[in-house]
């Protein structure tokens, strides 16, 4: 060799490694890799972190393939084995590779969300190849050609030798910009010109572009994810690398250098958590990335942790009943806008607000403001909400006391330069102390749910049960907020969502229609009763009424149909919390078998159940609260506000007995009502909860009531319609009033049942004696149709008993024997009238005669005769002719009963009932709304009897109605309110709504709201300021006791000529006990309230006038005592505080009538007596045959009132004396105490206007029973006492005139 | 005995063969015909214009009659037959101005749109590469060059096959594809260009593969080219000159915003270096590559360009040569000459050292084409007799002044009854002037203009190169007092003292009249003879030891 130094005529590189050369001779480049490494660069422009000034594709156009970028990386990485060392040039460029390649790689591990990953085959779309192709130069086939010799490399290994292998690339985006690409060679790479503008840890401020992490400020989260993303690359790589085992070995690519580089990268995350002093990364976990990317590059960057959750406790391994769960499939996508919920001030100043709300959501600190809280949609996937189940409560954070730790917590934002955020972090720890951090940063919906709520009904859960109701005012095809119930499953151990194959709740509803659930997820079935649709669209209110045979388990809020978070229902199953649902899935009650007892009224209904276990009728059934309400709360306070609609669209939320039940149906807009069947409109209204809720409310906006409606006028929903007075009306649509009424108070009863361990398993419903046969049979469907209400599983049928005589109830024509009325003497003094005689105002008038006996005469004759002549030959009516035949038997257990017979088994009840001794004659007469039952009870032979029941169409409602009427009422409920301190819309709040039409109304929302102790205070202010109503109840009551009194005499006598009295009772003339029953027994109490010995004196008076005088009843009857004198005992054995009333019915349905073993008549018609004088039949032969007003009458007599059967004063004789004398003590007592302002004149004119044969032509029942006579052949079934009649009238056209006066 | 291929690729490649030319020239590669093939995206490009000129007036130096480019002859001046192709690709068209029109990267069904879109975006600047124009080549985007240039190629194959409307530039490619698939087995390819640039450093790892997809589709699937059997070479140039950078303002323009700039071509080279060596395909197709690189300064070939612009492409691009394209040329003449080599699975990396001294290369005989069996001084003899004979052309007839030229050197022979050239025609004289003039130097309005000899030794200065720089004068002064007889550096090559009234140019006259061409020389026509006889003249006159 020469000694002339020779240089390589090469490019520049480090002496070092600058080759000697051979003189003149071409010579082989030895370590060519080294000498390129040192190929020395002119300075560029690269700042110490590596990052170019100048456009890094600049370095890139000099690798002359369209893969150049992802070779830079590839060379980045084999030349770059130590970050440490000096580098320049294009090795300091490949550095800052490096960088951004661990830049990406972060990108991944911490913003998984934001990437995309797309697989771009690489070949022509036509399918055609090179040679044939339409166009050569479309970049997916043309790249794919470039890769030439490393083909193979950049295709999926998996596929079989003979598939037709097409090379791929997965392009990386990164919200939706294409940030990388992968390659075989170095796993990822970043593309040619990406930019992000976005603050990162791994993004450089200054470019853009990638950069390492570490070199920047990451916390100690994001480190502790990257460092387990890192981790499970280094861990996968020779996994990966053995995909490509059968690859040509020149092509095969090895991983050294990157395992090298990652493990490099990891030491250094362990050095930066050292110098920052972060927990240590030993625990670290990977991202949650998911299947983000396909095969083979899943192997590398796809990381889902199998974890496998119950009840909030995370195994690592399957474990029996757990659910295999993705860490990062537990939060909805960050995508989803987040609710808010507004609770409000309370809400937002209370920490642990929701601790005892019955929904759980996520509770969220606000940011920048101590102690005020925000409440949103929980942002948990439905997998997250079963993997957590019952234990949601220990996630959400308000049950500390669980040993589930992994918590969800929220900051929330409400001033982010983009608008409101929430910021969720969810913190999943397992049983092995692994810790998982996902956190996902919301946004929050434009508006909030405010003043909105969800209820349910029941409160309780159970196997046992199957019919739930939720009520809501976010309907789920709403325009804005919308909430559709799910359904949990009931035979899953820890009542899990029931989840379709793609994982999402069975929702109840779409669309505006319930969901129809396929059977293969079981017998599910979902119902909307009340929807919100187009028809109502313009109305402000909106709410829908679901039901599911399968308890709920939650609710999923969207926005503008957006999903926007589920709120989950808290059931308690320990029965700790009283304020939450509770749940009774695993702990099945044993239900007795309990005896309905239903009395439905016009007015009132009662309910009672026997039962078996206790082998007692229940004290009192209290219908408690048995509402959830999920947003708001149920606690409202009516005393101060009246009702919203929630509470009369829904289940009750006020508590009441079961004996003080209003017969009031709310009913929805029909309009709301879902007719999925299109079945029938009555059919459709009869349905329980579709055709409306009973309404418990004592406080309520009334308008108006007119025609058996209360109408309520609401803000939001506006008019409101409630239907009372159902139960004698013929109407359709009431029949089906009735029946929802009815089937929805039943629900309430088995919801309350339920929960005292009973099931019901009979019931017996009453009606009243008097009620015609064909409303009867209405009731009987009626009654049956409720066997299908039944929410209980079980074997258990509930059979609702027939009535017991429907087949013959108003036939009095055939078996009834009268004889001639026999008179008994006795004697026991005068002293029965020294009470009345010690009242100065009666006394003056005289006792037993009046001046009134004159005038009558004067209408008698005119032309009665000849219309009476007419028909004559045609009818010949029955009148009484021999004793009643009585046949009694035990009273059956197996039917429903009349009222009176109800209450004739309850007055005969057990513990507390009338005993019956031989001397007794127990008349009992249940007063209500709008009927007055008499039952009548002695000793017979074989026991104890009920040889009378009947009813009469007068009763309390007369004092209600004649309140339209009272100048004073008013003043007294304003002056019961303010010393109550009680507040009733319409009356003492909001605008005043009291007229006559709603004066009945107030008062009994006055009633209502009165406890026990202050109906005397009310009573005595009804006697000092609204004496006119005192007159009223004076009028209604001694009508009643008077013809008790007719009543009493009848019986006596009738018992007198029976074969069935035992020789005993005929002998002695009974004591007369007096019972009253009933809502309207109350009447009773108002005179008692402000002088007891005087009303204790009008009523046995108005009794002795009623048997014919003080003569006939000295023979009739015996005094109670005779020292003091009591003649008849009134009401003594009621109960305290009438704790009793209203239940007698109901309680003598419930009682087995095999305990009272009481008898009743086989036959079974009424006895109902005339009540009045000058009536006459007219026979056959044209002659007058008189009755005595002791007489019974007939149906068949009133059918021919004025033609067969007419009033024929005899010369001289008052038109109506039996009247003349109950009112003449009526005028004495009222005018003299409470000075009633109608003055005799005025009575006589009443009485002279008497005609009461048109009056009773007049009357509805009477008409009605014309009508079914001539159009339907049926009997002709109205009867009444004429003394009952005239009462009437006289109360209608005169008294209630009269106390206008006042 | 292989059949040589050339292919010269880009501005540098169009300059390698330039130097390759002037080497068939000199007479370095006897009994061959060789294909050449120039390839460019830019046909308009000076250099390109300025080979195919030269090519072209060696032909016509080499016909006569209807022996178009006559015939291989051998130890004489253009001894090689030379074939030239031209073949660019078409970026004219309407549709065909950048990539993005190209590939057509907007039409098609949504999902082809979404993932053309995506792969390109991965790999081409969105802004930038995917859409500048494509007529001025590659502007260094070689990535970007790689696919265009093998999908021109093949396209070119599709064309053809289709046969409807085929360009002349595809025609010819197809006769050059011929002849080498026709070559088979013993083929040489030995492929000129770049890898610091743009359509050379573009083509050169995929020009085997698309030759071979060519031949492929061209004959339906029937043929190839097997590169376990063929021979490729190629050079890898890299970085020997700047230019300068170009201004911001002309970046500032969409058309011009993707430019070359040579302050990144070390950078480039160096990366492009790593992919040659890593690139399995490469590693394939190559038998040899050639690195050859200038590790000290270069000069600005623009340095008087004030003007800040860089000349990214068109007939204004003729770039001053350099040694390295010398060297590259040799590397074709090692890859043509040698005999071994040819064995590995992958391509070797040969480089070649040079004396250095004070900084500069001192280039000597043996550097060019080594020193085995003579081979320095037979090369050194070669471009020595023609350079003097340049100079006998050019200079002492006043050729370059576009005087007489190789005319007046006839008639000089007439003088001393030497008729047999008289034969020779003013044009073919010219033709042979001109030669000389694109070889040396040359008068341009009294303006100095180098030639390809001057501009490869001024690329070398103040190095040493060969000849005495005496024999490079450059103003019309200096090059009267020239003594043709003394351009080497060694007085022993001088020819022979002519006396006190004889030069030596008058002595080498006359040693002409004493020799002949000779058999061996295979020389047919007029021209070659007289050719052969004054190349015979000169060497001896070089006094050259390569018998």
């Amino acid at each position: 060799m020469s000694d002339k130094r020779i240089k390589a005529l090469a490019i520049k590189v480090h002496p070092k490694t600058e080759p000697n050369g051979v003189e003149f001779a071409w010579d082989k480049i030895p370590q060519l890799e080294v000498f390129t490494k040192n190929i020395l660069i002119p300075e560029i422009a690269v700042d110490q972190d590596g990052n170019s000034a100048v456009n890094i594709g600049t370095i890139v156009s000099g690798i002359p393939s369209v893969f150049a970028r992802a070779n830079l990386f590839k060379n980045a990485i084999d030349n770059i084995r130590d970050k440490d060392t000096e580098a320049s040039g294009l090795m300091l460029f490949y550095k800052s590779l490096i960088s951004e390649w661990k830049g990406l790689i972060s990108c991944i591990a911490l913003n998984y969300k934001d990437i995309e990953a797309n697989r771009i085959h690489l070949s022509y779309s036509d399918g055609e190849h090179l040679n044939t192709t339409a166009n050569i130069y479309e970049p997916t086939g043309a790249f794919g050609n470039m890769l030439f010799e490393r083909k193979p490399l950049w295709c999926d290994q998996s596929l079989a030798n003979n598939a037709d292998r097409i090379p791929f690339i997965d392009v990386i985006s990164f919200k939706g910009k294409v940030i990388g690409g992968t390659s075989p060679d170095s796993f990822v790479f970043t593309s040619v010109s990406y930019q992000i503008k976005e603050k990162f840890p791994f993004i450089n401020v200054q470019n853009g572009k990638f950069i390492d992490p570490l070199q920047s400020e990451i916390n100690h989260q994001e480190l502790f994810t990257l460092y387990g993303y890192a981790k499970h690359i280094l861990d996968n790589i020779e996994r990966f690398r053995l995909n490509y085992a059968s690859v040509e070995e020149q092509i095969r690519p090895e991983y050294g250098n990157i395992s090298t580089c990652i493990q490099a990268w990891m030491n250094d995350m362990v050095i930066y958590q050292q110098t920052k002093g972060y927990p240590k990364l030993d625990k670290s976990t990977p991202p949650e990335v998911g299947s983000l990317f396909n095969y083979p590059f899943s192997l590398l960057f796809n990381y889902s942790t199998a974890l496998f959750g119950s009840e909030g406790i995370i195994y690592n391994e399957s474990k029996e009943g757990s659910i295999l769960f993705d860490p990062k499939d537990l939060l909805l996508p960050d995508t989803t806008e987040i609710a808010q919920i507004d609770f409000g001030r309370e809400g937002m100043e209370t920490r642990n607000f929701l601790k005892t709300k019955p929904i759980l959501l996520l509770a969220a600190e606000t940011k920048g403001q101590l102690n005020s809280y925000a409440y949103f949609t929980l942002p948990l996937t439905p997998l997250a909400l079963n993997v957590f189940g019952a234990t949601l409560d220990a996630l959400v954070g308000i049950s500390e006391s669980s040993n589930v730790k992994s918590r969800i917590t929220a900051i929330y934002d409400p001033t982010d330069k983009d608008g409101e955020r929430l910021i969720v972090q969810l913190k999943l720890y397992t049983e092995t102390g692994n810790e998982i951090v996902k956190e996902v940063i919301y946004r929050i919906t434009s508006e909030s749910i405010s003043g909105k709520d969800i209820l349910m009904w029941p409160n309780f859960i159970s196997k046992q049960w199957n019919r739930y109701f939720l009520y809501s005012e976010i309907p789920h095809n709403d325009a804005k907020f919308q909430a559709t119930p799910f359904i949990g499953n009931v035979d899953d151990d820890f009542f899990r969502i029931v989840l379709d194959e793609k994982g999402i709740p069975l929702y109840l509803a779409n669309n505006g229609k319930a969901a129809v659930i396929s059977e293969k997820y079981g017998n599910i079935k979902a119902q909307l009763h009340i929807a919100s649709n187009n028809a109502v669209a313009d109305n402000k209110y909106k709410y829908e009424i679901y039901e599911s045979n399968k308890p709920f388990k939650g609710v999923k809020f969207a926005h503008a149909g957006v999903d926007c978070g589920f709120g989950i229902i808290r059931y308690d199953g320990s029965g700790n919390t009283q304020a939450l649902p509770v749940n009774m899935l695993n702990a099945p009650r044993t239900l007795s078998p309990a005896f309905l007892g239903v009395d439905f009224g016009s007015t009132n209904s009662s309910i009672a159940y026997f039962s078996d276990q206790r082998n007692e009728v229940c004290e009192n059934l209290k219908l408690t609260n048995k509402r959830v309400s999920l947003l708001a709360s149920d606690s409202k306070n009516n005393d101060e506000r009246p009702a919203v609609e929630d509470e009369i669209f829904f289940f009750q939320n006020d508590e009441i007995l079961t004996n003080s039940i209003k017969s009031v149906l709310t009913i929805h807009d029909s309009r709301r009502v879902v007719n999925d069947g299109n079945i029938q409109v009555n059919s459709l209204m009869a349905q329980a909860v579709k055709g409306g809720f009973p309404c418990f409310e004592k406080n309520l906006p009334i308008e108006n009531a007119e025609n058996n409606r209360y109408i309520l006028g609401y803000n939001r929903i506006g008019r409101a319609e409630l239907v009372y007075n159902m139960k004698w009306s013929t109407q359709q649509i009431d029949k089906s009033y009735k029946t929802a009424y009815l089937s929805t108070l039943l629900l309430h009863v088995y919801a309350q049942l339920f929960i005292e361990g009973h099931e019901p398993h009979t019931l017996k419903w009453s009606y009243p004696s008097s009620m015609g046969k064909e409303l009867l049979s209405e009731y009987r469907g009626i009654w049956d149709s409720l066997k299908e209400i039944s929410p209980i599983e079980s074997q258990v049928k509930l059979k609702t008993f027939p009535p017991s005589d429907l087949s013959d109830i108003g036939d009095t024509s055939g078996s009834s024997s009268w004889g001639s009325p026999g008179t008994q003497s006795g004697g026991w003094g005068s002293q029965a009238s020294a009470p009345v005689n010690a009242t100065p105002a009666w006394g003056s008038t005289g006792t037993g005669n009046s001046g009134w006996g004159e005038q009558p005469k004067a209408d008698v004759a005119t032309g009665w005769g000849n219309e009476a002549k007419k028909t004559l030959t045609a009818v010949d009516i029955k009148t009484e002719t021999g004793p009643v035949r009585f046949d009694f038997k035990k009273l059956s257990n197996e039917e429903s009963l009349s009222e009176a017979c109800a209450v004739a088994n309850y007055l005969v009840r057990p513990n507390g009932g009338y005993s019956i001794n031989p001397g007794e004659l127990v008349l009992c007469f249940d007063i209500g709304g709008s009927t007055t039952d008499i039952t009548a009870l002695c000793q017979m032979e074989g026991g104890k009897a009920m040889i009378k029941q009947n009813s009469i169409r007068f009763a309390a409602e007369r004092v209600a109605q004649a309140t339209k009427f009272s100048p004073n009422f008013k003043n007294v409920l304003l002056r019961i309110c303010e010393k109550k301190k009680i507040s009733i819309q319409g009356l003492n709040s909001g605008t005043p709504k009291f007229n006559e039409n709603t004066a009945p109304y107030y008062f009994e929302q006055v009633v209502d709201r009165l406890e026990a102790s202050d109906f005397e205070t009310f009573y005595l202010l009804i006697a000092a300021e609204c004496k006119e109503m005192m007159s009223i109840n004076l009028y209604v009551t001694g009508l009643i006791m008077f013809y008790a009194g007719q009543l009493a005499y009848k019986l006596r006598n009738e018992i007198v000529k029976s074969e069935d009295a035992p020789p005993a009772v005929k002998a002695i003339p009974p004591k007369i006990k007096i019972a009253f029953a009933g809502k309207g027994a109350r009447i009773f109490d108002w005179f008692t309230a402000v002088n007891p010995a005087a009303a204790d004196d009008y009523y046995t008076q108005m009794f002795i006038r009623g048997m014919g005088g003080e003569a006939v009843a000295k023979q009739t009857i015996s005094p109670i005592t005779t020292s003091p004198l009591k003649i008849i005992d009134i009401n003594s054995q009621r109960g305290t505080d009438n704790a009793d009333v209203k239940y007698e019915v109901s309680k003598g349905l419930a009682i087995p009538t095999n305990i009272t073993s009481i008898l009743v008549p086989t036959n079974k018609q009424a006895i109902e007596i005339l009540g009045e004088d000058n009536f006459c039949v007219v026979t056959p032969n044209g002659e007058f045959k008189y009755l005595e007003s002791t007489n019974s009458i007939t149906p068949e007599m009133l059918e021919h009132i004025g033609n067969h059967f007419i009033c024929l004063p005899q010369e001289g004789k008052p038109h109506c004396p039996r009247f003349m004398d109950f009112a003449d003590l009526f005028y004495k007592v009222s005018s003299s105490m409470f000075g009633l302002k109608m003055n005799a004149t005025d009575f006589m004119a009443g009485f002279q206007d008497m005609n009461i044969e048109n009056y009773i032509k007049g009357e509805p029942d009477f008409i009605k029973a014309q009508k079914r006579k001539h159009d339907d052949q049926k009997d002709f079934d109205y009867v009444a006492p004429i003394i009952i009649l005239e009462g009437m009238k006289f109360f209608e056209k005169h008294l209630l005139k009269g106390i206008q006066k006042q | 005995m292989d059949k040589l291929f050339v292919i010269a690729i880009g501005g540098t490649g169009m300059r390698c063969l330039e130097a390759f030319t002037h080497l068939c020239g000199i007479g370095m590669f006897d009994n061959q015909e060789i294909e050449i093939l120039t390839l460019d995206t830019d046909q308009n490009n000076g250099n390109k214009g300025r080979v195919e000129e030269l090519i072209g007036l060696y032909n016509r130096i080499k016909t006569t009659g209807t022996s178009v480019g006559g015939t291989p002859n051998a130890n004489t001046f253009f001894s090689a037959k030379l074939n030239l192709y031209r073949f660019f690709t078409n970026y004219a068209g309407p549709g065909r101005e950048t990539y993005k029109n190209i590939s057509k990267i907007t039409t098609g069904s949504p999902e082809q749109q979404k993932a053309n879109k995506l792969i390109s975006d991965l790999f081409l600047d969105n802004s930038s590469v995917q859409e500048f124009a494509l007529d001025h080549g590659y502007r260094a985007q070689t990535h970007l060059g790689s696919m265009l240039m093998y999908h021109g190629i093949v396209e070119a194959a599709r064309n053809i096959i289709k046969g409807a409307a085929v360009q002349s530039q595809e025609r010819e490619l197809d006769t050059f594809m011929g002849k080498l698939e026709g070559a088979g087995a013993n083929a040489r390819v030995f492929i000129f260009g770049s890898i610091f640039g743009g359509t050379g450093a573009s083509s050169i790892p995929v020009i085997p593969k698309a030759l071979q997809d060519f031949v492929k589709i061209r004959s339906n699937g029937n043929a190839s080219i097997d590169f376990a059997k063929a021979k490729f070479g190629s050079t890898l140039l890299t970085a020997y000159f700047t230019f300068n950078k170009p201004d911001d303002k002309q970046k500032a323009s969409k058309a011009n915003s993707v430019i070359a700039d040579s302050s990144f071509f070390p950078l480039n080279s160096q990366a492009a270096l790593q992919f040659y060596q890593s690139d399995p395909t490469v590693q394939k197709c190559y038998k040899l590559l050639y690195h050859i690189g200038w590790p000290i300064e270069s000069k600005k070939i623009d340095g008087n360009n004030v003007s800040n612009q860089t000349i990214t492409g068109g007939s204004e691009q003729k770039n001053p040569c350099h040694i390295t394209e010398l060297l590259c040329a040799c590397a074709a003449y090692d890859f043509f000459t040698r005999n071994d080599g040819f064995n590995s699975a992958k391509a070797d990396y040969l480089y070649k050292a040079v004396e250095f001294k004070d900084n500069s290369f001192n280039f000597s005989f043996d550097d060019f084409i080594g020193n085995e069996n003579k081979s320095g001084e037979i090369f050194v003899n070669k471009l020595g007799a023609f350079f003097s004979l340049a100079h006998i052309s050019l200079t002492k007839n006043g050729g370059a002044f576009d005087d007489a030229g190789i005319k007046g050197f006839i008639k000089q022979c007439e003088n001393q009854k030497l008729n047999q050239y008289s034969t020779i025609t003013d044009a073919e004289c010219k033709d042979i002037n001109e030669y000389f003039k694109l070889f040396a130097y040359t008068f341009k309005d009294a303006k100095f203009i180098p030639g390809w000899l001057y501009q490869v030794r001024n690329s070398v200065a103040p190095g040493r190169f060969l000849f005495d720089s005496k024999a490079f004068p450059d103003n019309p002064s200096e090059l009267k007092k020239l003594d043709v007889g003394t351009i080497f550096l060694d007085e022993k090559h001088h020819w022979s003292k002519g006396g006190l009234f004889r030069d030596r140019y008058d002595l080498f006259v006359e040693k002409l009249i004493n020799t002949n061409p000779k058999d061996e020389q295979k020389v047919n026509t007029t021209k070659e003879k007289f050719l052969a006889h004054i190349f015979n003249a000169l060497t001896i006159s070089q006094n050259f030891d390569i018998n």
